[in-house]
Formats: structure tokens, sequence, C-alpha cells
């Protein structure tokens, strides 16, 4: 069985992973998702930011690391406060974003934990 | 194999989580905390299993191909609830290959022998835990422990293979925000390990940041074009995105355009109609299980009922001898139709059920992760449990 050990000595350890886990357990791993905001800050569907964009308006926002005044849901027509605003006419050269990632049709959030569903298990 | 009472080490908690597996902390619906991580058993077994399990892999994979190749043919992409408008990548990409780099077969191991669950081929998880047994098994059993586990080995020779031919100057590692316990994150966070160790420039990035330029295709959040994207997302949640249209028309090596690992091709291994599919190409092979789209006419009294797309065992049924015997959680899926399976014994350890992920990379049998519940839905209640080589 020896080719099948690891044979990866102590010394060379992970390097990325430890710096990772400490990063997203300090914040929560929420800081980079960005939600559209109107000017008072209260998160609208993200066609407006992208019509912002596309038309070099300025009544529209991308709010980055934003936390929820109240509740717990980041739903239209939650206010935001804090993070970064950023006019959505501006950014990455008009890029739209969240087209992948935001419309799961599932209630399951991400992948994890992906397990079989067994035959007696799996 | 068998199943041993393990000292668990002190102050394990922590150690595990400079290791990345943040996530060990299972909240249970009464608000109680179940670890995912269990360190107070473990699995042992025989290399003699071990050589079997990795050749049964190799020929899987074989069988794998021939799969693929029939269902094309066949045309059943609708009856696996795959949509119209992907199947045209899905064939091209068949044919062109582009890269892959993993996937994790799901075994039972029950007294028949090893008996296929699934093949979990486009975003398979455990890749933390699978890591951080390694450094459980040295620090238990020092320079003579051993596992089999050449995860980490083989990932980083894959990326290396693959330096040269991704197009870009780096490459993107997109996971979703969406999930809050950092096991997606971390996940990526740890293929970002390997890809880094193997001298590649790594960005990890939520998919929700990747952005759409009408003139450059898909960019970062400074401008850059994205041309190498590796994701823990899967195509059958992308393919009915918003950007869907785009990323299957902008797929490929050329500016403009990009390459994605996993390829969308994927979507035919990663489906639970690959289990019928094979059992109607290899019938009575001893790994396989006898297994049917729903509708097809089968003999089966004791069986597993599984949608076609579905994940920690959601929406599973479980009838042995005609009865209801457990069913896993209601997610909503099963909107694109069900396979069924032969119910198979999983074996009982002290009461616990395994089931033996066994990791590939590329084509390759690459290690091993085992999983034990209570119940026999292997769902997110399951625990992971090391292994090791006894012999």
């Amino acid at each position: 069985m020896s080719q099948r050990r690891r044979r990866r000595s102590r010394d060379v350890a992970l390097v990325a992973v430890p710096v990772l886990a400490l990063a997203f357990t300090a914040c929560g791993g929420d800081d980079d998702t960005a939600y559209c905001v109107d000017q008072n800050d209260q998160i609208v569907e993200n066609q407006y930011c992208d019509d912002d964009a596309r038309s070099g308006g300025s009544s529209f926002f991308w709010l980055y690391g934003g936390s929820l005044i109240s509740g717990n849901r980041y739903a239209t027509g939650s206010r935001l406060k804090g993070g970064e605003k950023v006019a959505a006419s501006n950014i990455a050269e008009n890029a739209r974003r969240g087209g992948f990632g935001s419309g799961s049709k599932t209630s399951a959030s991400g992948v994890g934990r992906a397990a079989a569903s067994h035959s007696g298990g799996g | 194999m068998e199943r041993i009472d393990v000292e668990p080490r002190q102050g394990w908690p922590s150690i595990i989580e400079q290791q990345g597996l943040i996530y060990w902390k299972t909240e249970l619906p009464d608000g109680s905390v179940m670890p995912y991580w269990h360190e107070s058993n473990a699995y042992t077994l025989g290399s003699d299993e071990v050589y079997e399990m990795e050749a049964s892999v190799r020929l899987l994979m074989e069988m794998l191909v021939e799969a693929g190749d029939y269902i094309i043919e066949s045309n059943l992409f609708s009856q696996m609830g795959i949509p119209g408008w992907a199947i045209p990548r899905i064939k091209e990409t068949w044919e062109s290959e582009p890269p892959m780099i993993y996937g994790r077969f799901d075994f039972a191991y029950g007294p028949e022998g090893f008996k296929l669950l699934e093949y979990n081929a486009d975003t398979p998880t455990a890749l933390v835990e699978t890591a951080v047994q390694w450094h459980w098994c040295q620090d238990l059993y020092g320079a003579g422990g051993d596992q089999w586990n050449m995860v980490h080995e083989l990932l980083v020779e894959r990326w290396k293979e693959l330096k040269e031919r991704l197009p870009g100057d780096r490459l993107y590692l997109l996971h979703t925000s969406q999930e809050k316990s950092g096991e997606d994150f971390m996940t990526v966070g740890y293929m970002v390990e390997t890809c880094r160790e193997a001298g590649m420039t790594c960005e990890l990035m939520p998919i929700e940041k990747l952005g759409l330029h009408e003139h450059l295709g898909f960019v970062d959040p400074e401008g850059r074009s994205v041309r190498s994207i590796f994701k823990l997302y899967p195509w059958e949640w992308m393919v009915h995105e918003e950007f869907a249209d785009e990323a299957l028309r902008r797929m490929g090596d050329e500016q403009g355009q990009t390459l994605w690992i996993e390829p969308i091709w994927k979507m035919m291994w990663s489906n639970k109609g690959i289990l019928p599919v094979l059992w109607r190409l290899f019938p009575d092979h001893p790994n396989l299980l006898p297994a049917y789209f729903e509708g097809e006419q089968h003999s089966l009294s004791s069986y597993v009922r599984k949608p076609l797309l579905a994940r920690e065992g959601a929406n599973s049924l479980i009838v042995i001898d005609g009865q209801e015997a457990d069913r896993g959680p209601d997610q909503g899926y099963g909107e694109e139709g069900y396979v069924v399976q032969q119910y198979t014994d999983l074996g009982s350890y002290d009461g616990n059920h395994p089931v033996l992920g066994v990791w590939t990379v590329d084509m390759e049998p690459a290690g091993l992760g085992i999983r034990e519940s209570t119940g026999l839905v292997t769902n997110n209640l399951s625990r992971f449990v090391p292994h090791i080589i006894a012999d």
C-alpha cells in the first residue's frame, strides 16, 4: 500500500486554506454580495441597475457589503446601511451581474453535503 | 471493513477549522448542534478492498463514457430533464473534450459488495473533509498511517497539466455566496490551494459577481475578461438562469469566450438518469443496481425513488417490500422526473450506515471519504468519519 500514502510532508502545509477559513469566519462571507439599491438604500430588482448601466443613468447603485437595517431577509424593499455604494452606470464597464447564482429555483442554498439519496442510504 | 473506536484529538474543532472545515457544526431542528466531523470512530479497510474499489471505479469510468455516447445517440435528454437549449453544447463539448477535473462516486458496501448509488460529476463536495482526514491520520498514526487518499496530489498534477491549456492568464474559481455555512466557499478555497500549488494564478470569486459585458463577454468586477472558470455551481441550475444563453453562446477558448470547468456535458453524468442508462447498457454488472426511469416497467418491490436532479437525499423515498420505509426532506426537487433504483443494504456498523465516496480526478480513482448516517437516507445529518488502511 505504500504507493497510496500521501507522502506529503508536514512542512508542505496548507497555505491558502487557513487564511480563507479565517477570512470567512471573520466576515461571514457576505461582503462580496452586491445588492441593487435606489437612492434611499432600499433594495430594488437588479433590473433597475442593469437599465441604469445601459442608459448611463445615475439613480441606482450596487451596494457592496451593506447590512440590513432590520429583519434578516435581503429581499426587495429591505433597507440597507453601510457598505460601499457604486453608481450602477459606472461599474466595470457596464457589465451586468448577478445573472448566475441568485436564481436557484430550489430551496437549497448551496451545493454542499451533496450526499447521495442512496438505495438504503446513499 | 470495520468500525473502530478512536480517542478524539484534544482540541479537534480548532484543528479542523484551521484546515478549512469551518462548517462542522450541523444545526438540528431543535437548535442543538451535531458535529458533522466525527473522529471518535474510524473505518478500517484492507488493501484488497481498496484495490477492488479502485478497479471498479476505473471500469465504471469507461462505462460512463459509453453511457454518454448512448444518451446522445438515443436522444435521452428530455427523459433526463435536460432542457433543449443546452443540448447542442453538451454534444459539442462531449466531442471536443474541454478539460474536466473531478467527481465522486458514492457506493454502498453491503453484503453483496460495492454497489454504485450515484456519481456526483459536476459539483462534488466533501473535498475539505477528505483532506482533513489525512491530517487526522498523520496526527494519530504518524508516518506509519495509511489511507486511500491521493486526491490532493492528483488535483495538483491535473492543474499542472491544464496550466498551459487554459485560456487567459488566470483561473477564476467561483462559489455561491448564497451558501452561508462556508462549505461551498471552503470547497472552492481548497481547489484554490491545489491550483496555486500547481503554479497557476487563481481568483476566488462569488458567482454572483460575475459580470457580462455586451462586447467582452464575461468580465470580473474590475472589467477583466474571464476566460477560464472552475465553478462549484451546477449546470442544472445555470441553464435556467439569466446568463445561460450567453454562457452557452460564448463557450470556448477564443477571445470573448469562456472555458468552463466542469464542462457542460457533465449534465449527463451528474443526472440520476445515468443510473438506468448504465443498467440498460450493462445489466447484471456486479457494481450496479437495477435502475429504471420512473414509468418504465420494473418488478422492484424494494427500491429508492430519487429525483433526476437533487442533493442531500432531498425528495428521495425508500420503499421496502412495497412499504415506505424512509424519505429525505422535501426541497422541491422532482419536477424533472424520477428514477427508481433497487434498494440495497448499506451494512450496519454499530447502527450506522456508511456510504463510501470514491474520488476521481480526471479519469483516475483518487481516494476515499466515508459518511455515515443513522437513518437510511444519507442526508445533511450524516457525519464524515475518517478511515485508515489497516494492513
